[in-house]
């Protein structure tokens, strides 16, 4: 401690011997003054090299964490891991990948149904695995599936061999991106291996359909020729004859 | 001053002769801004204890609608955060600045009619919020009404301030008065451009979110922590008879809160729908707070160093130094919490409850205590009569927010990971957080009575019991045992 010897140890005989007047008779006013020690006072240590150094450091930190999460300052700029003053607007303008969105909508709406397994539920409702719906076999087409998420279904229906006759609501309220989001989900899916859909055959869909107002049954379904968007061939226009094999290997109409 | 022109102007008797006439001169504005805090910590109190019961048994006294926990909640905040923290602060900050300023209080009158626009205002604003006209914006619920009568409150405080520190006497401006002379000018500047962009004038959009934040993070670092560092930075040295460790620090300290801690609200809206950069910025300007937070540990714990013994004995020291070490932790808390990886943990759950429990509480209220164990006695002029309560004081409180922060950091933190695990649902989430809550109310139990026996001891000393004495009251001082050291 380094101290005044006369603030660690008041003397109030001293203080009564100097004290001249007058308006304050300190010892009556209180105790607590006489024993008090001065007021606070400022040491002079100079500041520890370490500690500027770290700060420059961290204040190093500071600057390029900003420089690559601050989204270049655009005020429409939201995700900060999205763009960094390197990237440049391009990388802002990367699409989320499709079957991402895709299970995240899965999960959000089908999967009471459908179960997160894609299987199903037997008797109840079809599976989604390996059926002939998903994957476009016989005479099955890529419009037919969009139109049914896009209208729902209704009535009896034949999957992997087995009837069901449920009822699926329709999902047009969903947007033509997020409709081919968790059609490319399902059919990549599970094993499932097929091409995936894009918004704009959704959209294509949706207009051709827009007189649609009820779910579909199967046999107004199979009455519409089946379209293949294959990546292959270049996407087949309206009045497109239907798949080859769509013709032979569904003679028996519906009803 | 009579003496002035006979005497050297440093001798240790013409400073207590000054001191004593500076006490005097703040009784009254002090002791009504003490008693109203220590009043509505009470109130704030038994909201808390009724909203964490709430929280184990959601029907207990739900079928009042003032009683629900959405009104509960938000009056437990207010009246802590306005009607006690604020109070108090304002009750230390008026005798520091008096001190410093090394002048008899002016104006007194400014600051009675504060005391009395803030208590109308608390209580219209507790009262609002009970009836069901409180706003869902957090630490800004008072309906306008109340607010206004805060904000007229602080007014009449911060001219009081500006005017006293014109008038002071000429010399070195000691590092406690810079801390609080900028309290006592952001505040209202905080308070009125909140106020009127969120509930006067509201802005639209999510920038009210932004708002909502800048505020409520602010009101914390530029209004409650000047205050608390500022009563630190005299309490600590004052008490041990040593200079505060390096008067640079101290520059640099408040400087970097200065220009740091204004950036640090947006943290609270990671992932929330605002521009990355708003964001960003602000994660690094919480992370820079490292800078002003270390460099105020460091200069504090080098005052104190070589004298932790005296905090067996002081209990100004001992509840100063508490709070002190808290600030450090609960700063550094605060910047891990602001980085998003760790944010996107924490964020939503009872972490964040702890953490401002930790900021609130085991910094600024101990502190703040500390400082009214050494006030009261000097503008009262009679010393605490009982040792025997500050002990149960101190160590019902020291172990009830213990034990607060530690329950809730480790039920927030699995409430967090349990939020985040798509498994998981929510109501399954909630059963993590069940027994961590039970001991949060169990340490509830344990702060109501200690505010219960520091009310008690206030009282006591204000009604002056027990006999004149002019020793100080020390721990253990009713045991027989002598302090090695005589420590006010």
């Amino acid at each position: 401690m380094i101290d005044e010897p006369d603030n660690q140890h008041p003397r109030p005989d001293t203080f009564e011997a100097n004290r001249e007047s007058d308006d304050l008779n300190v010892r009556d006013v209180h105790g607590a003054i006489l024993r008090e020690k001065a007021d606070p006072r400022d040491g002079y240590e100079p500041i520890p090299l370490w500690l500027v150094s770290l700060f420059m450091a961290l204040v190093f930190w500071g600057g390029a964490y900003l420089a690559f999460n601050s989204g270049g300052f655009e005020s429409t700029v939201f995700n900060p891991s999205q763009v960094s003053w390197a990237g440049g607007g391009a990388a802002a303008k990367a699409a989320p990948d499709p079957k991402v969105v895709g299970k995240r909508l899965f999960t959000a709406n089908c999967v009471a149904c459908h179960q997160a397994t894609g299987l199903g539920v037997a008797g109840q409702f079809p599976p989604l695995v390996e059926s002939e719906w998903v994957l476009t076999e016989g005479w099955h087409g890529d419009n037919h599936l969009i139109s049914i998420l896009l209208h729902g279904l209704q009535g009896p229906i034949q999957v992997k061999g087995a009837t069901y006759n449920g009822a699926m609501p329709p999902w047009k309220q969903l947007k033509d991106d997020q409709i081919a989001a968790i059609l490319t989900y399902i059919r990549s899916e599970w094993g499932n291996n097929e091409s995936p859909i894009t918004a704009e055959q959704v959209a294509k869909i949706r207009e051709e359909s827009a007189a649609q107002t009820e779910p579909y049954t199967q046999a107004q379904l199979q009455a519409i020729p089946a379209m293949e968007f294959d990546d292959a061939a270049a996407p087949t226009e309206g009045s497109a004859p239907p798949a080859p094999d769509a013709a032979a290997t569904a003679p028996a109409p519906g009803a | 001053m009579s003496m002035t022109s006979d005497h050297p102007v440093a001798t240790p008797e013409l400073d207590r002769v000054e001191r004593a006439r500076i006490d005097e001169s703040t009784r009254i504005p002090v002791l009504l801004f003490f008693g109203s805090a220590v009043f509505w910590l009470l109130v704030g109190t038994l909201f808390a204890l009724l909203a964490s019961f709430k929280m184990n048994a959601p029907h207990f006294l739900d079928q009042w609608g003032w009683l629900t926990f959405g009104r509960v909640r938000p009056a437990h905040l207010n009246a802590v955060a306005y009607g006690w923290a604020a109070p108090a602060g304002i009750g230390v900050a008026l005798w520091l600045m008096a001190r410093l300023c090394r002048v008899p209080l002016m104006h007194s009158k400014l600051l009675i009619s504060a005391a009395i626009f803030w208590n109308i205002g608390i209580l219209l604003g507790i009262f609002g919020i009970l009836s069901g006209d409180g706003r869902s914006i957090e630490w800004l619920e008072f309906p306008n009404y109340a607010s206004l009568m805060l904000f007229v409150a602080f007014g009449l405080i911060a001219v009081w301030a500006v005017i006293m520190f014109r008038f002071r006497q000429p010399g070195h401006v000691y590092v406690s008065q810079w801390y609080l002379l900028a309290a006592f000018i952001w505040f209202p500047w905080l308070y009125s451009t909140a106020n009127i962009l969120l509930n006067f004038e509201p802005i639209q959009g999510g920038a009210q979110g932004a708002v909502n934040w800048w505020y409520g993070h602010n009101a914390l670092g530029l209004w409650f922590t000047p205050i608390g560092l500022a009563a630190a930075y005299y309490f600590i040295p004052k008490v041990l008879g040593r200079p505060i460790h390096s008067y640079y620090l101290s520059i640099l300290g408040f400087w970097s809160l200065a220009l740091f801690y204004s950036w640090n609200g947006m943290h609270h809206l990671i992932g929330g729908p605002f521009p990355a950069w708003m964001v960003s910025a602000s994660v690094v300007a919480s992370v820079m707070m490292f800078i002003p937070v270390i460099t105020t540990a460091i200069n504090h714990h080098m005052t104190v160093r070589g004298n932790f013994h005296a905090l067996k004995w002081s209990p100004t020291l001992r509840f100063t130094v508490f709070g002190a070490m808290c600030y450090t932790l609960s700063s550094v808390q605060g910047i891990f919490m602001a980085v998003p990886s760790l944010n996107k943990v924490t964020h939503f759950t009872h972490y964040t409850v702890g953490h401002a429990h930790l900021g609130l509480y085991a910094f600024f209220t101990m502190i703040m205590f500390g400082a009214m164990y050494y006030i009261t006695p000097r503008v009262v002029g009679w010393e605490w009569p009982s040792a025997r309560l500050i002990r149960w004081h101190f160590w019902l409180v020291a172990i009830g927010i213990g034990v607060m922060v530690v329950a809730l950091t480790i039920g927030g933190v699995l409430q967090g990971l349990a939020l985040l695990d798509p498994g998981v649902t929510f109501m399954a989430s909630l059963d993590y957080t069940k027994p961590w809550l039970l001991l949060r109310s169990g340490s509830g139990i344990l702060l109501t009575a200690g505010h219960i026996v520091f009310a008690v001891s206030f009282t006591l000393l204000l009604l002056k019991a027990g006999s004149k004495r002019t020793e100080p009251t020390l721990f253990g001082s009713d045991q027989g045992r002598k302090p090695e050291a005589l420590v006010p």
